[in-house]
């Protein structure tokens, strides 16, 4: 038992220590059982009682070796940290993109393009995660990297320029950003319907109501601008979020309402017609919500 | 405030965990300097396991050990195998590094028991 347990100890101790350790705790092994002995144990379970109390032998050689008995330790742990938060904000999204064109380069459908761009963002995560992290726990066992990694840890030092400024935090830039994009990508998509017809159609108003929503997503577009630009809730934007609103509330109204739709046609259809109220049900309550929360906004901004 | 009024008397108001861990923390740093005193007059690991457990120092081998060989790795023991004994055995002792270091580290300790006997004896008022 004895000799398993110093054999397990001595195979993960560097060579140059391993046999002095040995030697050494072999002895106070022995002395340790003796001790038990006379105390009047028996020898056999002395042995047993004594092994135990050493304890785990991989933490006992750890503790031999200097190993550090965790992954990162706090020296690297927020720089590590940080390097991570920002690939990760870029370097998955970059490859799912070129992933994505790629595909629908070499004549991949759209489903295909966007699936096999998720999938290449996913890898791309996994080894950002995986690398970064392996770089960082190699770093905490070798002083030679850990010299390398010096620079990047320093940059990474905390001093009170680091503090997020408070106003910004309102809006977090990465928000806006999103609705920036829905925001475009709808204007793309109304202007791309203003040709195709649909039934239940008042032709007749058609381009007048598409004009309108461009006009309105173009408004929008310009106030998700303005709200990264200012970095908090204001009385003016504040307004002009309501305004917005209100005009896609009235816009939907006036649409659904007759403006767009042949409401005659629609009658014949009850469930059709029901279905149509209440999405402008629906929309005009966040259209309402949303303006609301810009004036709350306005009162946590000056408190 | 006196310590020791009933009311702090009482030891089970804190989880033994707790307990436990605080205790450990407080005495961690004191390992060190009680091992460079002791060693003055050389001894092998299990002897001064024994040795610091009759003086009222609880540590464990598993953390003894290692430590022995950190501080002669840092040059504050010496070490020795002397063979005459039953079994050979690695005797520490301390070296005028260590010596050095010790004084240090029992000013410190003097100048930390100081500030908490100004403070134990409502100081701060």
């Amino acid at each position: 038992m004895k000799n398993r347990y110093v054999a397990t100890v001595l195979c993960s101790i560097p060579e140059n220590r391993r046999s002095d350790v040995d030697r050494e705790l072999r002895a106070a092994i022995d002395d340790a059982i003796e001790a038990k002995v006379e105390q009047g144990e028996q020898p056999s379970t002395a042995e047993t009682t004594v092994l135990t109390d050493l304890g785990d032998p991989a933490l006992l050689a750890a503790d031999y070796s200097d190993r550090p008995l965790y992954l990162i330790g706090p020296r690297f742990y927020l720089p590590w940290l940080r390097l991570m938060r920002k690939l990760l904000a870029v370097i998955p999204m970059l490859a799912g993109m070129v992933s994505t064109l790629v595909h629908l380069v070499t004549g991949a459908g759209l489903i295909e393009a966007i699936l096999g761009g998720l999938w290449t963002a996913l890898l791309a995560a996994v080894n950002v995660v995986v690398w970064t992290t392996l770089g960082f726990a190699m770093a905490e066992r070798d002083d030679a990297m850990a010299a390398d990694l010096e620079p990047l840890t320093k940059r990474a030092q905390w001093s009170l320029d680091r503090l997020p400024r408070l106003p910004d935090r309102q809006f977090r830039p990465g928000e806006v950003i999103g609705s920036i994009v829905v925001t475009a990508v709808l204007f793309i998509v109304v202007f791309n319907v203003q040709n195709v017809t649909f039934p239940f159609v008042n032709t007749d108003a058609w381009d007048r109501g598409i004009a309108l929503l461009l006009g309105l997503l173009g408004f929008s577009l310009l106030l998700e601008l303005s709200k990264l630009h200012v970095g908090q809730w204001s009385y003016p934007l504040a307004g002009a979020n309501a305004a917005v609103n209100l005009g896609f509330a009235a816009w939907w109204v006036w649409a659904l309402g007759g403006g767009m739709i042949n409401v005659d046609d629609l009658a014949a259809y009850d469930s059709l017609t029901v279905s149509a109220w209440l999405t402008v049900a629906i929309i005009v309550a966040i259209c309402i919500w949303d303006a609301y929360k810009g004036f709350a906004g306005v009162r946590r901004a000056t408190t | 405030m006196m310590l020791c009024n009933a009311q702090y008397c009482r030891f089970d108001m804190v989880e033994p965990e707790l307990r436990a861990t605080l205790r450990q923390e407080l005495r961690r740093g004191s390992v060190v300097l009680v091992c460079l005193l002791a060693l003055r007059e050389p001894d092998y690991g299990y002897a001064l396991v024994n040795t610091l457990e009759k003086a009222g120092v609880e540590t464990d081998a598993n953390t003894l050990y290692p430590l022995l060989r950190r501080l002669e790795r840092q040059g504050l023991v010496s070490s020795e195998w002397i063979t005459e004994d039953p079994r050979p055995r690695k005797y520490y002792r301390t070296t005028d590094a260590g010596t050095e270091v010790a004084g240090l580290l029992l000013d410190d300790w003097s100048a930390i028991s100081g500030t908490i006997e100004h403070f134990r004896t409502g100081g701060n008022k």
